[in-house]
Order: structure tokens, then sequence, then C-alpha cells
């Protein structure tokens, strides 16, 4: 890790206080974003994956500061962004963009195309004229492979995918360099998907963009990233690059994900047929003690119930697990 | 309704869309069609909302109208002509009343005075209502509580008393009338729209501009106020014809608009006293109220169905 | 070759809306057999779920249905509202996407299963709740009395879908639909509720409609596949066939353009380009044209027939020639 990372992020908790049930209720914590850490490198798309409940909707959003994290720090080029005040974080907006999931919940059905891909200018750009305003817009629609003549167009006009390039111009028309995608391809069908991915991966090399990709399928993840980060229940099992984990992956909950990606092959999928895991997820409010994932591991023994596995390097790789060594021999 | 271009009422204007799509497929980029165009498409589908526009249209027109060219005013009594029923002879159309004054503009009357009372006491609740609610579904958080106790605790207070108490106090006012209906009838819209404005800020396009740095100010003026108005428009022309029916039974009462100006409540209460002899005097009246109260429910069920986007 | 349970000839569906006639499905025929398990699979706006929830009369309001659906012999499209609750209860049943919206929050998961059996078959509440347990436990849920009494909110997802399942079978349907029914769910949950389905289908030879959009998920279950898009059928072939042998652009597109664990990465993926199809309009010639790499003058004209290509092969296409690289041949 010699080039200095874009992004740091430092222990990292983001913890909701709920109210328990009964009559007189006790506040319980809910850890949805739980101990974690890692880096995002200039230039590099990393993936991140688990299943709902994981945390990492809420990580992408308290790395924006839409949702206020509770404790660790966020470093954006070394600046510190959990103590920076409101006034001081917005100019720094204009370097994170996002782009989310339900391609037209995240648009505003009263706004044209053109107000809504303009909106992020107004607000970060005010010194910027209408007619170059206007110019850019029509630029970045051209990149993302919208019609100029839609630009008065509203969004329920669109399809799915179309209304997911307006919500990508969007992100990319104040030109950041680091783009959080919250699962931007999830709602999208099988031939859109990968015209939109495809996309991603064209604007990343013409612009030079770094993405966080979040994700729950680890095919998607692995065409598009190049470092993969894996949650469960708001913490951190295993970083790494992605060719190793793909090939070999050292946390046993990795494994458990990537045996359960269906594959479209009737043969190959017939003959994996593999025992799943009987236990579900257990309640973000009550999490196992030591490591969170031992009530569905098959390798979890008495260590794993006393102790939480930190995360740690093993051969380049990262993971949090008692048994990474074994695995990795 | 709101000061941006494209909310504007003429873009509801139905010939001026075709012009308009031409301009600018001339100009090389496709107009859209928005959600007011999209609804107001629906609403003129709907055969009785439209009916219904077209006789409110009528009525008020008429209200407006009939008075200035009558060749009767609403308090001129001919003693001469007293309970005469409708005739064409000297115009007395609608007959005339108790002291001969013609019935037909006094109705025409009526129904200005109603429309009046029914528009301006709902813009009374909408100016209150929508920023109570706005500010506190915004604010969230001990504001939001706090301001929403308050309503809680106007609620509670027997709303049919407290308007005759200031009715008694302050005199019979047509302008206190409007304030006071309107000052007791926004607890609805608060909580409405403060409902709206919560859920609205949890929509993800509320949150997408958050991310791309927009500030609290244009959130509330750029993705708030737009998107509450389809919901406040449903509810004013409910609210209207609520009104104007509870300012007839004030009226019915007795504590109506002041002798000799009166309201269509004021004209009923007249004619329920005679209805054994002179039924006419009641039948009128009443009929008017009764369509107007119609039309704008009417109009207000064809506009939450048209703005209703779980249709499309 | 098993016997046809059920059996659609040139049924139809079609919206009517505001800005004018929606074509949903078009004449679709196509027959499920005992105890198999037929694929279904189509994007957005293909008209997989709305072919069902014609054929279970569930359509919205504006919705039409015409054409033929024999259930065993007997006709039952568009049958009066009485009938066809008695036929949803008993010999066919669906489960949905997103299985809160199908529950009742207000009752107990118990309750809500009791009702069906005590309404189809005159239970009492005693016997029904003991029946209740069994198909609780059939799929798989420790612990079923307690479980009866809780409220559908107490359950997670996947647990919630295994209700509804257990549900659909308490009558013992000859034909259970499941419309996207993992979609909503975690994949390690989604290869459960799969691995169920597989096993009920043998234990009690129900046939299951499968209908996703998840290439994945038909590949592992099904044992005929049909591929539908814009409210057509494009290609029917048993599972192998399909995947390994298809003969439709449409079918191509969509196998290649899926992102796989099972091959090497590629830098780029494959597309479709294009936009989903316009269903208000219906053009003359064949739906996929306009995102069709093969297609020629003559698809922009008429619309192609189903055309058998022997061994139960169907498919809608005018071009003959070899379609894209097809290394693993079946």
């Amino acid at each position: 890790m010699s080039e200095p990372a874009l992004l740091e992020v430092r222990a990292l908790d983001v913890h909701f206080s709920v109210r328990g049930p009964g009559l007189l209720p006790s506040r319980l914590t809910l850890r949805a974003v739980d101990q974690v850490s890692f880096d995002v490198r200039a230039g590099e798309v990393l993936g991140v994956v688990g299943e709902s409940g994981c945390g990492k909707s809420t990580l992408s959003r308290a790395l924006l500061k839409l949702i206020p994290a509770t404790g660790g720090s966020v470093r954006l080029r070394g600046v510190e962004l959990t103590t920076l005040p409101k006034a001081a974080m917005r100019p720094l907006r204009r370097s994170m963009q996002m782009i989310f999931q339900d391609p037209l919940a995240s648009l505003d059905p009263r706004m044209t195309v053109g107000e809504i891909i303009a909106e992020p200018m107004k607000a970060l750009l005010p010194a910027m004229g209408r007619v170059e305003r206007e110019q850019r817009v029509l630029r970045t629609m051209q990149q993302v492979g919208l019609l100029p003549a839609q630009i008065n167009r509203y969004p329920h006009e669109f399809s799915g995918g179309q209304a997911q390039r307006i919500g990508i111009a969007r992100a990319l028309v104040v030109e950041p360099q680091l783009v959080i995608c919250d699962e931007p391809v999830s709602a999208l069908d099988v031939s859109i998907k990968s015209q939109i991915i495809n996309l991603l991966l064209d604007l990343r090399a013409e612009h030079g963009l770094t993405y966080i990709f979040v994700a729950h399928d680890l095919a998607t993840v692995r065409h598009i990233a190049d470092r993969v980060m894996v949650l469960y229940l708001g913490r951190v099992m295993e970083i790494t690059d992605r060719d190793a984990l793909y090939a070999r992956p050292l946390h046993p909950y990795t494994r458990l994900l990537l045996s359960a990606v269906p594959i479209p092959d009737p043969a190959l999928a017939r003959r994996r047929r593999v025992a799943p895991a009987r236990e579900e997820l257990p309640s973000p409010l009550a999490l196992p003690s030591g490591c969170a994932f031992r009530t569905r591991c098959p390798l979890a023994d008495a260590r794993c119930v006393a102790e939480r596995p930190v995360l740690r390097e093993i051969d380049g790789r990262y993971v949090a697990c008692h048994h990474a060594e074994a695995a990795a021999a | 309704m709101n000061g941006d271009a494209r909310h504007t009422w003429a873009n509801w204007v139905p010939g001026r869309g075709a012009a308009r799509k031409a301009e600018a497929l001339a100009a090389g980029a496709v107009q859209g069609r928005s959600l007011w165009q999209d609804a107001w498409g629906r609403l003129r589908c709907n055969r009785a909302a439209l009916a219904s526009l077209w006789v409110l249209g009528v009525i008020t027109l008429a209200a407006i109208v009939v008075p200035w060219v009558w060749p009767y005013g609403y308090a001129q009594p001919d003693w001469n002509l007293m309970y005469a029923a409708p005739t064409w002879a000297g115009w007395h159309i609608f007959g005339t009343d108790a002291l001969g004054r013609d019935l037909f503009v006094r109705v025409m009357w009526g129904c200005r005075i109603s429309l009046m009372v029914g528009v301006v006491a709902t813009l009374v609740t909408l100016v209150i209502g929508v920023t109570w609610g706005a500010v506190a579904g915004f604010a969230g958080g001990w504001v939001d509580s706090l301001m929403m106790r308050i309503v809680d605790i106007l609620y509670s207070l027997p709303f049919i008393p407290f308007v005759i108490v200031l009715m008694v106090l302050f005199g019979r006012d047509l302008f206190l009338i409007f304030v006071a209906i309107g000052a007791v009838s926004w607890l609805d819209i608060a909580r409405i729209v403060r409902g709206q404005t919560l859920s609205l800020r949890k929509r993800e396009f509320v949150e997408a501009a958050l991310a791309s740095g927009v500030g609290n100010a244009a959130i509330v003026r750029r993705h708030i106020v737009p998107n509450l108005i389809g919901i406040v428009v449903v509810y004013v022309t409910l609210t209207i014809p609520s009104v104007i029916l509870f300012e007839a039974f004030l009226s019915f009462l007795g504590l109506g608009v002041q002798a000799p100006l009166t309201s269509l409540g004021g004209l009923v209460s007249d004619g329920a006293a005679v209805l054994q002899s002179h039924p006419y005097m009641l039948i009128i009246p009443a009929s008017f109220l009764a369509v107007i109260v119609y039309c704008f429910n009417f109009i207000g069920d064809g506009l939450r169905d048209a703005l209703d986007p779980k249709d499309r | 070759m098993a016997a046809s349970l059920l059996e659609i000839r040139n049924l139809a569906v079609r919206f009517t809306t505001g800005d004018g006639p929606v074509y949903a499905v078009n004449d679709l025929d196509l027959e499920v057999r005992r105890g198999e398990v037929l694929g279904m699979v189509g994007e957005s706006g293909s008209g997989k779920s709305q072919t069902w929830l014609a054929i279970m009369g569930l359509l919205a309001k504006n919705g039409r249905a015409e054409g033929s659906v024999r259930l065993g012999g007997e006709e039952i499209l568009n049958l009066p509202q009485r009938a066809l609750t008695r036929l949803r209860g008993e010999r066919m049943a669906m489960i949905f996407q997103d299985p809160m919206t199908a529950m009742n929050p207000f009752l107990t998961v118990g309750r809500q299963m009791t009702e069906v059996l005590e309404w189809h078959r005159g239970m009492s509440r005693r016997e029904a709740r003991a029946r209740c347990i069994g198909a609780l436990e059939s799929v798989h849920i420790t612990d079923a009395a307690r479980r009866l009494s809780m409220y559908p909110h107490e359950f997670s997802g996947g647990m919630r879908q295994r209700v509804m399942i257990a549900t659909a079978l308490l009558t013992e349907p000859q034909l259970l639909i499941c419309d996207e029914p993992t979609t909503a769910l975690d994949v390690t949950v989604q290869a459960q509720i799969l691995a169920l389905l597989d096993e009920l289908r043998q234990r009690f030879g129900t046939a299951i409609v499968l209908v996703t959009h998840d290439l994945g998920v038909i590949a592992q279950l099904a044992d005929r596949v049909i591929v539908m898009y814009a409210g057509r059928q494009v290609e029917q072939a048993e599972v192998h066939t399909l995947y390994g042998a298809y003969r439709h652009p449409y079918t191509e597109g969509l196998l290649r353009s899926v992102p796989r664990l099972d091959q090497p990465r590629s830098a780029r993926l494959a597309t479709i380009p294009g936009r989903p199809p316009d269903l208000a309009r219906r053009p003359a010639g064949c739906p996929f044209e306009p995102r069709c790499a093969y297609a020629s003058e003559i698809c922009r004209r008429q619309m192609p027939p189903l055309v058998s290509l022997g061994d139960a092969h169907l498919r809608a296409c005018h071009y003959d020639g070899a379609l894209g690289p097809q290394e693993r041949g079946a």
C-alpha cells in the first residue's frame, strides 16, 4: 500500500439507539456499522458485499455524512470528515457523490431531467452561469447515453435503466473523484444491468473515477471491483483483492456467500448442490458473543464464542477469523 | 400555487399543450409530460368532475355578474309584492320573500357570500395549516412534538361553542366569520401536511439532494413543497364545501351574516320558517347549496383520483 | 411424458389505461405437466407475472384476459368469483415475491393458516391446528407450535416465505405458482428456499411454475423453460437444451449478459443494446427486432410464428443461421 489512500476509514461506528419492547422499555443499541476500517485507493473500485442488514447501506450513507457516525474516523485526502461542521463539509461534497439503488425513487417526480442533473451544480458551484450549466448538463447526458432531446422530460417517462442513467449523470456532473454506488443495478433487469455496469466501467476509465460499489450480488461485484470487502452484521469479515477472493476465500462467511450464488448452468447448478446453512441471521440487537458469524459457521469452536476475531493481515489479505491461517495454508 | 414556472396553473390549460409541444419540437427538445399534465388529462376523462367544474363555473360567474346587472338590489323591498311565487312578471323568476325582496338576486348574493366564505376561510386554513405542518414535519424532534401537542389540545376544544362565543364577543362581522372558521379548521390540514412532510423527508430523492450538497431551505422549496401541492389541492377542494356547510349551519342558527345581507344558509333558514305556505323559499336556496357542495365534492374526488400515482 | 395438468391456449391479457390499451400477454400457448417444474423467465414487462395473475383471477381492475385455460380439462379462465375462490384454495395456489403483503399483519400466522383449512376442508380449529403444525414442520420451521401464535412481522423474510409455502400447500394443490419467490431474499436464504421447493415437489408431486427474471434460479430447479419477451413466448425447451443449445437471439443475449462465477471474468459484459419494449405499441414484426443483432428485413415486417425444432424445442424467430459463440454445446 505505497500510494496514499483517497479515503481512510478507521474503526467507524454507526450505532442507533432503539426502544426495546415492553411498557417501560429499555434503550437497546443497534450496531449497524461496528468498528469498520478500510482504505480506498485513488482509481480503484472497492466492492462492498453482504446480506441485507449487514450495514452496507448505512456505511455508504455514513461516509457521506447523511447519517452521523457515532465513533471512529473518515478521512478524505487526509481531511477528517466526521467532526467537520456542515458548512465546511459542503465543498468536499464535490469530490464525493452517490448513486442510489432505486432509480425512480431517487429522482424528484416533479422535476425535469435537466433540473435534476443541474441541481448539484446549483448547490456546489453557485458561481457557474446558466449557459455553462446547461452545456454541462447536456455534455453529461451524452456521456451517460441520454439524448439531449430528453432534457425536458420527467422521470416517470423513463424506464428503470434510463432513469438510472439520470442518477449517474447527476452524480458525475460536478466531476467528483469518489462515487459511492449503493446497489446501482440491483433493481434493474438483466439486459439493462449489464449496460449500466459497462457504462460505469467506461466512465471510470474516462474520468479516472474511484468507486465504492455496494452490492449483495457477488457475481456482479466480481465484474466491477478490484478489491472486495465482505460485511456481516456491521462488521468486516474479509477484505481481499478480487482474484484472490474468488479463487480462494479465507473467511467461512465468504465461502458461504459464494456457494449460494446461483449458477446459470443447469448441469453445474445441480451437481454443486450445497447444504445450505440452517441457522438464519441473528438479530442485530442481540449479536452473538465473540465472532458475529459463529452461529452459522461450520468451524465455530469455544474460542469463537469467547473472543471476537480482529481483522488481521494474512498473505496480503485481511481476514477476521480465528481459523483463517488454517484456510490459508 | 408556487413561483416556479412549471407548476403554474397555466400549464393546466388544455389547448395550450399542443402549441407548446410544437414549439419545443421545433427547438429540438422533446417536451416532457409533467405529473400535472398527466393529472389534468385524467381529470378530463372524469365526466362527473368535469361537469361539476362547468356547473360551478356558471354559478360563480352568475354570483359575480347578476347582482350588478339585475334590476333589483338584495335589500330592496317591494311592499306590494310579498311572498310572490316565481313568475316572469317583473322578472321575479324565483319569486319574492316576506318583505317583497327579489329572491333571485338574494340567492345570487347568497351564493356569492357562501363561496367567498368557503374560499377565504379555506385560504386561512391553508396558510396556517400548511405552514404549521411543514415546519413541524421538517424540523422534527422536540419542535415537532411541541407543535403537534398544541394541535392536540386545540382539537379537544369544543368547536361550535367556540365559534359562537367568538361571534357573540366580536359581533357578526363578515370578515370575522372567515377568520373564525379558518382559525378552527386548520388542524386537520396541519396534521396531513406534517405526515406528508415526514414521509417526503425520508424519500430517496430528498436524500439524493442532501448527498448532492443541496441546503435545507432549497430542499424544502424545490422538493418538499412541490410534492405537497397535490395532496393540499385535494384537501382544499374538500374543505371548501365543508366550510360552506358550516357557515350555512351558523346562519341557520342566526349567527351568520348580518341582515339584510344574506348567505345560502340564511336563505334556507328563512325558507324553513315558511315551508308550509311558500315551499319555493326553501327549495330554491337549498338546491343551490346542495349543488355547490356536490360539485366541490365531485371535483375533489376527481382530483384525488387524477393525482393518485398508484393509478399509473 | 407425463399428462398435462394445465393447458393454456391463445391467452391474451390487455389493460386499458388513460393512454390507450397495453398488451401485456399475446397469443400464449403452453402447458404445465403433472409434477414438473416449469420455469418462466423474462424481464419486467415480459408478461410473465400477468399470465399467472390472469389464470388465478387476480388481474388488476383494468385488466382483461381472453383465450382458454383448462385445469385438468376444465375451463377456468374468467370464472365467477365464487368458483375462483374455491379453485384457488383447493387446486392451485400462488406465492409472491413479498410474503409480507400477502399476509394480514393483524392476525397470527396460525389463525391465517387454520382459516384456510376451516374454510376449504371444513375442519375443526383443533384439527386444523394439528395439520398446520405438520405443514410448518414440512417446510423446516422448528418449534412450529409456538410459531403459530406469532405475527407475520416477527418472522424474517425467509421464514415468511416458508410460511407462505406451507400455507399454499395445506390444501394439497396440484399446481403451485411461485412468482419471483426468492427475489426479495438474500442469496443464502434463496438457496434454502429453492432446495425446499425441490424437496416438496419430490415429496408431494406438486407441479410448480417458477416465474423469475433470474436465470440462475431457473437453472437450479426447472425441468422445462419458457422465455418471454414483450408478452410473447420466444423460446421453449427442456432446461439443458435451453442453456446449452438455445436458438433465440434474445435467450442468447440474456444468458450472455448475466455476470457469472463459473466462468473466467471477462473485461466487459455482453449486453443487449436498446431498451425494453413499449407494450402500448404492437409492431407488425418481431418485438425484439429493434434490439436484435441478427435482425433482417423480414423481422420488421412479419411476426415470427412459434415453430417446433423437434425434441420439444420451440422458438419464434426468422433467423436461421448460427448464433454467437456457443462453446458450451449441449
